[in-house]
């Protein structure tokens, strides 16, 4: 059985997965699947379809792995495809008639964009920060934030499920959302890492 | 207001869907002039959606990008062999019919030789490796789950084509095709694919979404096809195969014709199919009966011994039904009652700080009077709407009340669920002075809700009747709440012969708490029993009148 985490088999995962097995393809997606999607998640600008964006980064790796040279870094590689592959959904967004009455100038995309440059490794160290940050917030702002991000509850049902005004609610979100990036930041900074 | 300030607003409003056209200028004038809040704005942006991503992970979303992304992968040269191979091969079996088709056969049977050379070159050339198995499934929750078999699966655990056999517990198994299978123990069920599963024998609850439309339960005596739906199978082995269809449409492909000679019938929300062993088909209509299936996921979170916690056995059997000092506000407000029929109880251990009720009933000639008071850390949560599944609603939190108001059944009240291999019901046992009542407040609309159930078979009942008046209120501290309402004898069966001074009926009262989903049962009391049956299951008391304790209005 193909083991995506046993690091001893990879040159051989990779080896199969240039001849068309499709149980080497699968050890490659599942192995790599939570950093792309956290990556393009992290750099997509809004409105953006982030699992499609991340789809056709695997599937355009797939397409074309006889290119990839075998003995360099196959996550550098297909790090490279999925920045190539934002760039062609940020584009596009960009063409569309309504994007800038629905999202705004594009200065946030922009410094996404610039973001998008960056080492990919700079997510990773964001999102595993993101998780110690959450494990470290109290009961009562874990609680809003499952409902809001896992739950997804509109405000309104958030503001009756607590007994607050929706108002109350929104204040809420933006006290936990600064929290969890200070949260973030102070463990960057603590770890020599920086904020872009 | 600072910038800062407006910032605050203007970018929560944006993650939230709630800016308009000028909130949205004034958001980018904001940013445009401030390269620092920009630089913030990203930052932001980027947590927001990293929190997305992170809170919505399950080993499902993963499972379902993973064969998503294969399934857009074009195929590899293994596959193109294999696939070429399976349409060609039998062309090459079939007479060939004129000469001006032997050309292109003998051009293809050509490339497939060298297509089948080349590809055993190929294939010989990769060292042999054990065919890895195919993950159909993941085992996504699992209560007290005791396995038997080659299969001990925990949760998050991949699954792939095989039999499980489920000796205990409650196991949910999301497939890869997205189908949510709840099985309560005890189960044979074998998974042959992600759209076709085999049931052996015990329950199984299906909720399939519409890309999966068409998933199959084989069973020995049907195969059950989904048109889109919830269902429900039953295959007790030697008795009976039951189908239950809560949502939507099945079709049932019966292995015999039935006695019409079909071979095959559409069964409908509402309806159950039941084969017996004989093979003979029977369609029911039946309103529902909660206690055929288990379609609510529940996880206590502690046990202790072979009983939940929060649970106490009961140790109140008997409870005075007092009449009304006047009228009587239903507003949650229970200054106007005369509360010295009021019983106490709490649950055991470290629950009983927190865990106690107090319930009341009064009466007049025109109404029922009950309150009760809850203590409970996560009060009036409940999610379950009452126009979309208000049998499950009893999960969320709520207060239930079983009694009869017939006094010529008397006490203990010999009722009992039919069983169709028992016999005829009893007129007991289908009456309508049998009620049960489930009352919840059903949180995002803020609402009191009343169910009512007639008879032992649950088979009828109404869900927020008019005439009826109920009010929550929670306590300042957040800790319990109070629940009142009032509800006419015409709608338990005693409009003309309301009980009376006097009168000793059947009653038994349960209180359930949820966990802080408002949807996820945690545990529940039980008072006011028959003393013979104080401390045996929570079970019993839907199934059988006679558990029930003494009403004694005075």
């Amino acid at each position: 059985m193909v083991d995506p985490t046993d690091d001893n088999l990879w040159p051989e995962i990779i080896r199969r997965a240039r001849q068309g097995e499709r149980a080497a393809m699968e050890a490659i997606v599942r192995r790599y699947q939570e950093p792309v999607r956290a990556w393009v998640a992290a750099h997509c600008p809004p409105g953006g379809d982030v699992d499609e964006v991340a789809q056709r980064t695997f599937v355009a790796a797939f397409t074309r792995i006889a290119e990839f040279q075998e003995g360099t870094n196959f996550g550098a590689w297909l790090f490279a495809i999925a920045r190539f592959q934002l760039m062609t959904e940020t584009t596009h967004l960009r063409r569309l008639a309504d994007y800038r009455t629905r999202h705004g100038r594009d200065l946030l995309s922009r410094e996404l964009e610039r973001r998008a440059q960056e080492p990919d490794e700079v997510t990773a160290t964001r999102l595993h920060y993101l998780r110690e940050c959450l494990e470290a917030l109290g009961e009562a702002g874990r609680q809003f934030i499952t409902w809001r991000y896992t739950d997804e509850l509109p405000l309104e049902e958030m503001a009756a499920r607590s007994g607050r005004s929706v108002a109350v609610i929104k204040k809420q979100l933006w006290l936990l959302r600064q929290k969890l990036q200070q949260c973030i930041e102070g463990k960057l900074a603590a770890s020599g890492g920086g904020v872009a | 207001m600072t910038a800062q300030e407006r910032f605050a607003e203007l970018w929560t409003d944006y993650l939230e869907g709630d800016l308009d056209e000028a909130g949205m200028a004034e958001l980018q004038a904001l940013l445009a002039a401030d390269e620092s809040l920009r630089s913030r704005a990203a930052d932001l942006f980027q947590t927001h959606r990293l929190l997305g991503f992170a809170l919505q992970d399950s080993a499902a979303a993963r499972e379902s990008f993973v064969n998503s992304t294969l399934e857009r992968v074009p195929l590899g040269e293994d596959a193109f062999v294999a696939s070429v191979m399976e349409r060609v091969h039998p062309e090459t079996e079939r007479p060939r019919r004129t000469a001006l088709k032997v050309w292109p056969l003998i051009a293809g049977a050509a490339a497939i030789v060298l297509c089948a050379v080349a590809a055993s070159v190929f294939l010989r050339a990769t060292p042999a490796q054990p065919k890895p198995p195919e993950f159909l499934a993941t085992l996504t929750r699992a209560t007290d789950c005791v396995w038997d078999g080659p299969t001990h699966p925990a949760p998050g655990d991949r699954l792939a084509a095989g039999e499980l056999r489920l000796c205990k517990g409650v196991a949910e198994i999301t497939l890869t095709s997205g189908v949510n299978l709840l099985v309560e123990a005890p189960a044979n069920l074998k998974l042959v694919d992600a759209t076709n599963t085999a049931l052996n024998a015990g329950r199984i609850v299906a909720r399939v979404p519409p890309t999966a439309v068409g998933f199959a339960v084989d069973t020995p005596k049907a195969k059950i096809v989904d048109l889109g739906t919830e269902f429900g199978v039953l295959v007790e082995p030697g008795r009976e195969t039951v189908v239950q269809v809560f949502a939507g449409t099945v079709a049932a492909q019966f292995k015999a014709a039935d006695s019409s000679g079909n071979k095959s019938r559409r069964v409908a929300a509402g309806e159950t199919v039941r084969i017996d062993a004989s093979g003979a088909v029977e369609l029911q209509k039946v309103y529902f009966s909660p206690e055929r299936f288990l379609r609510t996921f529940s996880t206590p979170s502690v046990h202790e011994g072979e009983e939940l916690i929060p649970f106490t056995p009961s140790e109140v059997f008997s409870q005075n039904v007092v009449a009304a000092p006047g009228p009587v506000t239903v507003d949650g407000d229970l200054s106007d009652w005369d509360l010295s029929g009021t019983f106490e109880a709490r649950c055991g251990g470290r629950f009983a700080e927190e865990h106690w009720v107090r319930g009341s009933l009064m009466y007049d000639r025109k109404h029922l009077y009950l309150a009760a008071r809850v203590g409970d850390p996560m009060p009036m949560r409940n999610v379950i709407d009452p126009n979309i599944d208000p049998w499950s609603a009893w999960v969320g939190g709520s207060v239930q009340l079983r009694f009869s108001t017939d006094r010529t059944f008397g006490w203990p009240v010999h009722a009992t669920k039919p069983n169709p291999r028992q016999g005829k019901p009893s007129v007991q046992d289908t009456s309508g002075r049998i009620v049960h009542l489930t009352l919840w407040h059903f949180q995002p609309r803020e609402q009191p809700c009343l169910e009512l159930r007639y008879g032992m078979n649950l088979d009828r009942g109404v869900v927020n009747p008019a005439g009826w008046r109920g009010a929550f209120r929670k306590a300042p501290n957040g800790k319990s709440y109070t629940v009142e309402c009032a509800i006419p004898w015409t709608l338990l069966g005693a409009g003309d012969d309301p009980p009376r001074a006097g009168d000793e009926l059947g009653l038994c009262w349960t209180f359930n708490w949820s966990d802080a989903s408002g949807k996820n049962w945690k545990g529940q009391l039980v008072e006011i029993k028959n003393p013979a049956y104080a401390t045996r299951g929570k079970e019993l008391t839907f199934m059988h009148a006679e558990t029930w304790g003494r009403a004694i209005y005075k």
